[in-house]
């Protein structure tokens, strides 16, 4: 794993990850526990409507913890569900 | 080969554009109001 200070970020990268496919029982706690690892968030938004329910926004105070996030929770197993995580175009 | 980047600290820290502090309306500007709740940070959520 290259050193994550000098890593070269892709142009699309930016602090904000639009996260599908959650669990419907997932929590907004949950998100902070799992993201949280990577670095200070800023803010989250849950979907908590018919069409927004399983989705979420994770906002980071910093582009590089975005992107560990991004390249570790991709495909990462919560609650029976695969994660997809995005970067917010 | 160049150093590449904006400034190389000095006396001020040039932050990187992305990074620059983001105000709760620019926030709320971006990203969808409805359909979406924010979430309160759970207590004794410090940002490491």
């Amino acid at each position: 794993m290259s050193s994550a200070t000098g890593q070269k970020l892709p142009p699309e990268a930016n602090r904000v990850l639009w996260v599908k496919n959650l669990n419907y029982k997932t929590r907004g706690d949950d998100l902070y526990d799992l993201f949280g690892k990577y670095g200070a968030i800023r803010q989250i938004r849950l979907g908590n409507e018919a069409k927004t329910r399983g989705t979420a926004f994770v906002i980071y105070e910093d582009v590089m913890d975005a992107k560990q996030a991004f390249d570790h929770l991709n495909g990462f197993h919560l609650q029976e569900r695969y994660l997809v995580v995005l970067y917010h175009q | 080969a160049g150093l590449g980047g904006e400034g190389v600290g000095g006396a001020g820290v040039v932050v990187d554009p992305r990074n620059r502090y983001l105000s709760d309306e620019e926030l709320n500007a971006m990203l969808p109001m409805e359909g979406y709740e924010i979430v309160e940070p759970p207590a004794g959520y410090a940002p490491i």
